[in-house]
């Protein structure tokens, strides 16, 4: 995926994120099929980043950046926390699961956990956004720089892979490479 | 499989499991909760579908019960903190803008918004309301009393108050 698309993609989650937020923003209904669209990005969102996860837990015990810990740890509250808002909110939602003719659950206990996993579920995307900050205004400021057209293709995405220095210490390598090759 | 193929696996894999544990784990709270309040109301008798209120007036709407039977709110208002919305709203319907909804009588209104039925006296003149009862004005034909709270007096037809 490129950087624009990856971009928008992470720009637009987090707009309908915001809006979902409050039903009263919106309305009910718009609340709720606002919600249910934001699960296919959530997905993809997912899948893209799904390689730095799995790395980042199996090396969570070792040797890991305290940034990168505390992105994981943010990451799994976030994620615990829209499965569980997406999961209650389906199940108390009258727009969408009246569609198909199945009443939502009337237990009131679906209605806190999704209260309280929505206020959760903004306080992480808060968190996340504020630790990935430097990269959005960085991908942002190298998209306007570059103009419109920048983002779409390899070409563009070369900027983003520009050399990074890498200092991994003798022997410690990283987990797919156990013979602790240097990467640079 | 490719390896964007084993990806999206892994991850629909591990939503699905979450969402399953977190359904298992709430439905398991819910059942318990559901067991303790049964335990403890199995003195109550009757229970009633009660407090409702509409927006000019604070004053409990009545639902008029089938039978004769005495009723006593305290079935009602159990396990309720009536009136305690941290908010201070009144009368907030679903889904509520404190966080905390809940709906015991199904008026969809949140009882944290609403003021304990038991406490406003109701207890005591609760009782017998003939179903041929009031209709608020303001209301399309619900069993409602805006401005006259417990139903008007059968014999007379004044308003309790």
């Amino acid at each position: 995926m490129t950087l624009r698309n990856r971009l928008l993609l992470d720009g637009l989650m987090l707009g309908a994120f915001v809006a979902a937020y409050r039903p009263s923003w919106t309305g009910f209904s718009i609340h709720e099929w606002l919600s249910l669209a934001l699960v296919v990005p959530t997905l993809v969102h997912l899948v893209v980043n799904w390689d730095w996860v799995v790395r980042t837990i199996r090396r969570f015990c070792s040797k890991l950046r305290v940034t990168a810990r505390l992105n994981l740890v943010v990451d799994v509250a976030l994620f615990l926390s829209v499965v569980t808002v997406m999961l209650s909110g389906l199940l108390v939602s009258e727009a969408v699961m009246g569609l198909f003719g199945v009443a939502g659950a009337k237990e009131g206990i679906w209605y806190r956990v999704h209260s309280v996993s929505a206020d959760a579920a903004i306080l992480t995307v808060a968190a996340h956004v504020m630790l990935h900050l430097k990269w959005m205004v960085r991908a942002a400021r190298r998209r306007v720089l570059r103009g419109p057209g920048a983002g779409s293709g390899a070409a563009a995405m070369r900027p983003a892979l520009s050399p990074v220095r890498v200092r991994v210490p003798r022997g410690a390598g990283d987990a797919h490479d156990p013979a602790g090759r240097r990467y640079r | 499989m490719t390896s964007l193929g084993r990806r999206v696996a892994s991850v629909l894999a591990v939503v699905v499991a979450t969402a399953l544990i977190i359904y298992a784990g709430v439905h398991f709270l819910a059942v318990n909760d559901q067991v303790t309040a049964a335990a403890s109301s199995e003195t109550a008798t009757v229970t009633v579908a009660v407090p409702a209120f509409t927006t000019e007036t604070t004053a409990p709407r009545t639902t008029v019960p089938e039978s004769d039977t005495p009723v006593t709110s305290a079935a009602v208002s159990q396990d309720v903190a009536w009136g305690s919305c941290r908010k201070g709203l009144v009368n907030d319907p679903y889904p509520g803008r404190c966080h905390d909804y809940s709906d015991t009588n199904g008026d969809d209104i949140c009882d944290l918004s609403q003021p304990d039925p038991a406490a406003s006296g109701a207890a005591s003149t609760l009782a017998a309301i003939p179903s041929t009862g009031v209709t608020d004005a303001g209301t399309a034909g619900g069993l409602l009393t805006g401005g006259c709270p417990f139903g008007p007096c059968v014999a007379c037809g004044a308003c309790f108050s």
